[in-house]
């Protein structure tokens, strides 16, 4: 088997550097996520003795309200955690590499405006209030709005640059927020049904909703790990890329479609949540290099720990009230991007 | 982030408005001024929220720029000839008067000043108002536009957060020189409550009130708030919930139970009351809350609405209430 476009321009590049940083990445991450998990299920606006948190685990008894809110609360929202930021983690790496903007992330570029505004459509004007008959929606609006963003920062000749196309998703997200407001303003039932769900939060979902959406996620994930190949080879330039053979357009349509697929779904389930994906993204890109193949599990595994870490400290720093994990993925996400901002690697893409 | 921001700040209007709801105290208390004097002395000085002013004679033609104060206006028969209107929610009717009140707004042939609490500068002087009544807090504060407002005409802004209906209803008697139907109007309401009370066949008590709103948890009413004054005149044993599971509200009169705090923080309610804030059938809504499957009031089925119009009281949405629990626990 011919060795890939990124393989071959490694040669001389210190990728057991890069190889074993990803290995420290990966199975930190994963320490991180496994530790925050158990914390998780033990903590939260209800002090819930420890004790009773195993046996919740061990011996369900439907009639304790201590196990209801272990295994019907934070159980699926700790699943729902992982999954949501895992696709949000993986679709803001497919956007930053395909556009070759450091800046992209579905918040950002305005997929997540998009399906945000469908579903209040979805709400307003069709009175659907479930996750599974929204999540459609979701899925139109976040391809409206990615498409719009991409002719809009492309509309003269094929200049597509990165700042254009963050220029065009920060013009659509404002105008499709206002739009949203507006629908939400003139309709207070969909205001109410629609505000929590728009702050972005894992609460209240139970496992139904987690089950909904894991298949489209899972699909968007294999397809982006089918574009590995070509998304190395676009990361080399659009020119070398084509002279090595890359159809560009295919792997830029794959990677619209699972992005599309991997926002929609994570919006579906748990509303906008900014800086997720932005974050995963460059904190993985840090550690790995822009090699794919490590990229993409790394920004995976990333993203589902910095949701679940956020959610986690949502909901245990302020008890017993709770910050929804939108705000708290702002809250925490909002110094690394500050972080991200002040650093060179930015740039590096 | 930026985006998001309107729809905190609005949610923190409707906590506001929430807290804000004027509450339904027995004992009404009347101020110095004393209901004798009725319709003399003018003009008078009236010390209120945003300042003083003085009223030259009694008004005539007045202009509420808060909603939440319409129905106390309507309850004096005071001369009101427009009002600024509320968003379109379960709790108002087209014009966006709420329900408790629109239809005797719409018989006095009140008219909307503007729509959805964006108040309107040029609409309010083209009624050519003698006194404008407005808000200092809650949703619909005009307090920004204090001296916009005071250009066309006296104006005065109350603080309904923090008085009861009833207290509320005599501050606006004394603005507009209508004591006597004041003190008319709260003795016809205390002495119609106490024999509405002896009509109930009360549920397993101590009872708590709250607003449902799902995945955010309860909003439980304190004792002193409205709702469970409401209650309590009705011979209620009003109950709170257990504070160490508790957050403050916005307000002092609401507080916040998580989703997670609900079922420990509800564990001694017998009976739960729940204020369809949202609309829709509140009942339903939390008999389907897995979390909440074990609370005593859902388990021994005593969990009843007290309606929409229970959200903010005033003269009319009091009596809507009190009639609709008569309804659900006579006989």
């Amino acid at each position: 088997m011919p060795k890939t476009v990124a393989e071959r321009s490694a040669v001389g590049t210190p990728r057991r550097s890069a190889a074993s940083r990803t290995a420290l990445l990966l199975i930190s991450s994963a320490i991180v996520l496994a530790t925050t998990a158990v914390v998780g299920i033990g903590l939260g606006s209800n002090p819930i003795p420890p004790a009773r948190v195993i046996e919740a685990l061990v011996a369900y008894d439907p009639g304790n309200n201590d196990h209801l809110v272990v295994v019907l609360s934070r159980l699926p929202r700790i699943a729902l955690g992982a999954i949501v930021g895992a696709a949000l983690g993986v679709a803001g790496t497919l956007m930053q590499s395909v556009t070759r903007n450091p800046l992209a992330d579905p918040g950002i570029l305005g997929v997540n405006a998009g399906a945000s505004f469908a579903v209040v459509i979805a709400i307003a004007f069709l009175g659907i209030t479930d996750v599974r008959g929204y999540i459609w929606f979701s899925f139109v609006g976040a391809a409206a709005a990615a498409a719009l963003v991409y002719l809009l920062g492309s509309s003269r000749g094929n200049a597509g640059t990165p700042v254009r196309i963050a220029l065009a998703g920060t013009a659509v997200t404002i105008v499709i927020g206002a739009l949203t407001q507006m629908v939400l303003l003139s309709n207070d039932a969909a205001f109410n049904s629609f505000r929590f769900w728009a702050i972005g939060s894992l609460q209240g979902r139970d496992f139904g909703v987690a089950l909904t959406v894991l298949p489209f996620v899972a699909v968007g994930i294999a397809l982006s790990l089918a574009l590995i190949s070509p998304l190395n080879a676009i990361t080399l330039g659009d020119d070398v890329a084509t002279a090595l053979g890359t159809s560009t357009l295919g792997a830029r349509i794959g990677a619209a479609v699972a992005v599309v697929l991997l926002a929609g779904a994570a919006t579906a389930a748990a509303g906008p949540i900014g800086f997720i994906g932005l974050g995963a993204a460059h904190i993985a890109r840090f550690f790995t290099g822009n090699e794919h193949r490590r990229l993409l599990p790394a920004a995976l595994l990333l993203g589902a720990t910095l949701l679940v870490v956020a959610d986690t400290l949502g909901r245990v720093i302020v008890a017993p009230a709770e910050l929804q994990t939108g705000v708290a993925a702002a809250l925490f996400g909002g110094p690394l991007f500050v972080a991200l901002v002040r650093s060179r690697k930015v740039a590096a893409l | 982030m930026a985006r998001r921001l309107p729809t905190l700040a609005a949610l923190a209007a409707a906590a506001l408005l929430l807290a804000g709801c004027s509450p339904a105290a027995s004992d009404s208390a009347p101020g110095d001024s004393g209901p004798a004097e009725s319709t003399g002395d003018w003009p008078r000085t009236i010390e209120h929220a945003a300042g003083t002013t003085t009223i030259e004679e009694q008004p005539l033609r007045i202009v509420s720029v808060a909603p939440s104060i319409t129905g106390g206006l309507l309850s004096l028969e005071a001369p009101i000839v427009a009002t600024g209107a509320a968003p379109v929610t379960p709790l108002s009717d087209e014009n966006g008067f709420f329900t408790q009140w629109a239809d005797v707004a719409i018989d006095r042939g009140v008219e909307v000043a503007y729509k959805d609490l964006e108040l309107d500068i040029d609409a309010v002087d083209q009624f050519e108002p003698d006194l404008i009544i407005g808000s200092a807090n809650g949703g619909d504060s005009t307090a920004d536009a204090y001296d916009q407002l005071s250009e066309i005409a006296p104006t005065v802004l109350l603080d309904y957060g923090d008085a009861t209906w009833q207290e509320l209803t005599e501050q606006i008697a004394e603005i507009t020189g209508l004591e006597s139907k004041a003190t008319e109007v709260l003795a016809e309401y205390d002495e119609w409550v106490v024999g509405q009370a002896k009509k109930i066949k009360l549920p397993p008590q101590p009872t708590t009130a709250l607003v449902y709103m799902g995945p955010e948890g309860s909003w439980p009413f304190d004792p002193a708030s409205p709702q469970a004054m409401l209650l309590s005149s009705l011979g209620f044993d009003y109950q709170p919930p257990r504070e160490e599971f508790l957050t403050e509200g916005q307000g002092g009169r609401v507080g916040i139970l998580t989703s997670e705090n609900a079922p420990d923080g509800l564990a001694d309610a017998e009976t739960i009351m729940i204020v369809a804030m949202l609309g829709g059938d509140p009942v339903a809504e939390f008999a389907k809350d897995p979390l909440l499957k074990n609370l005593p009031a859902l388990t021994s089925d005593n969990v009843y609405t007290m309606g929409a119009q229970a959200f903010r009281l005033d003269y009319y949405s009091a009596k809507l209430t009190v009639e609709l629990i008569v309804d659900t626990f006579s006989g």
